[in-house]
């Protein structure tokens, strides 16, 4: 651009500022560590609420297919949320992403069969209770993976967050729906699915904007560095 | 780039050196107007240094590089479209100044501050902008009231493109704050 700072002297100011770092965790174990710190979550809501799949797997074809949908949303917006950090891996990310819009699809389209039920009935002690767990359950995921996302690249935060807050709710109502011994559909959709994810994109947001800030202070500290002389 | 991540600068340097001939030609590949092509370089360099720490020695170098190159470019594209759209209105604070106004359409050489200080601007905008931090005044001058490029005004400034966007996006914000106080007295 100038004559006077030339991109050979942003090179030579980076150069001259560089110090060591230590690359981040492969992909793969980076989901790996997501995955144990499910299971963590497992373990414990095996013991607080009692997760029993052998039971509840199988109590019907609409809380089957949304046990599947939950473990697809987990599963899917974790991976897209922290592949979408990395640069190179767009296109798992993008896999991910596709896989979290279908698999918040296929919520909406539970809800729509059941919009005339899913609300009338009012907002029971006992759906509040689920919705609870769910969120605490998912909160350990949530936070590892945010911490993740933190040490990756400086871009796509608010995508990057709301797929992360997503899939970690998603992970926590998992294990809710897997343990609460409710027969009545419209508790499952409503308590398992459509309050924990609702609230989980709200938590996202938040998120994001933590990621923006720390990315704005990020570059703000890398001006300082290639531009010492700014206020 | 691994021995960058290890600390070694004379590695990095080459390694950036090496690469900016491609990365100008990828900028002007994705449709970057020439006078911004160095900006926007800059602006994947920037990035590249931040994100040094996401390549994995086990990941091959290209693919990680070109996602840096697309992300940067783009967010430069956009930011440089939105600024350029910013430039084409009156700068907000300066619309009620028939002074400011004709001095936007005049072009005149020299120090902008001084052509500032020339012109009969409205007292209460020449104190806002009197009121600046001296790095803040002259990167609000090049790009709002000179309307020079991002490139142009960093270059006349002596800093990097980043560096004056910074300075007048937080010039910008304490004027209209200035100019929002004054009125609501």
């Amino acid at each position: 651009m100038s004559l006077q700072r030339p991109t050979e002297q942003l090179v030579d100011a980076l150069s001259g500022a560089l110090e060591p770092v230590r690359p981040i965790a492969p992909l793969w174990r980076q989901v790996l560590a997501l995955g144990a710190a499910w299971a963590l979550c497992a373990a414990v809501a095996a013991i607080w609420i009692g997760v029993r799949p052998h039971a509840n797997l199988g109590r019907g074809a609409e809380s089957d297919a949304l046990a599947a949908t939950l473990a697809l949303l987990g599963a899917s917006g974790l991976t897209a949320g922290i592949a979408s950090r990395v640069p190179g891996r767009e296109r798992l990310a993008l896999a991910a992403g596709a896989a979290l819009a279908a698999g918040l699809g296929i919520v909406a389209i539970l809800c729509l069969s059941r919009s005339g039920s899913l609300f009338e009935a009012g907002w029971f002690a006992a759906d509040a209770g689920c919705v609870r767990r769910a969120l605490l359950l998912g909160i350990p995921t949530g936070l590892l993976a945010a911490a993740l996302a933190l040490r990756g690249a400086p871009w796509r935060a608010r995508s990057a967050a709301l797929a992360l807050a997503i899939g970690a709710a998603g992970a926590g109502a998992l294990l809710v729906h897997l343990g609460c011994p409710s027969q009545d559909p419209r508790h499952w959709l409503l308590a398992h699915a459509l309050a924990p994810l609702a609230s989980g994109g709200l938590a996202g947001l938040a998120l994001a904007r933590i990621l923006e800030r720390l990315g704005r202070l990020g570059a703000l500290h890398e001006e300082s560095v290639v531009d010492p002389s700014r206020e | 780039m691994a021995a960058a991540q290890r600390g070694d600068s004379a590695a990095y340097k080459a390694l950036l050196l090496s690469l900016l001939a491609p990365l100008r030609a990828f900028v002007r590949q994705r449709g970057v107007e020439a006078s911004e092509v160095e900006d926007v370089v800059q602006e994947i360099l920037l990035l590249l240094h931040r994100a040094r720490h996401t390549w994995r020695p086990e990941r091959p170098f290209r693919p990680w590089l070109w996602a840096i190159a697309r992300n940067a470019a783009t967010d430069a594209l956009r930011r440089q479209t939105r600024a350029r759209s910013r430039r084409v209105e009156t700068p907000e604070g300066f619309e009620e100044d028939s002074a400011a106004d004709s001095f936007l359409v005049e072009e005149r050489a020299g120090d902008p501050e001084q052509q500032l200080a020339s012109r009969e601007l409205s007292p209460r905008l020449a104190a806002a902008l009197e009121a600046l931090p001296e790095a803040q005044r002259q990167a609000v001058v090049l790009l709002y009231v000179e309307q020079l490029s991002v490139a142009e005004a960093a270059s006349r400034a002596g800093v990097s493109a980043a560096a004056l966007k910074v300075r007048a996006h937080r010039g910008a914000r304490a004027l209209q704050a200035a100019l929002a106080s004054e009125a609501s007295r």
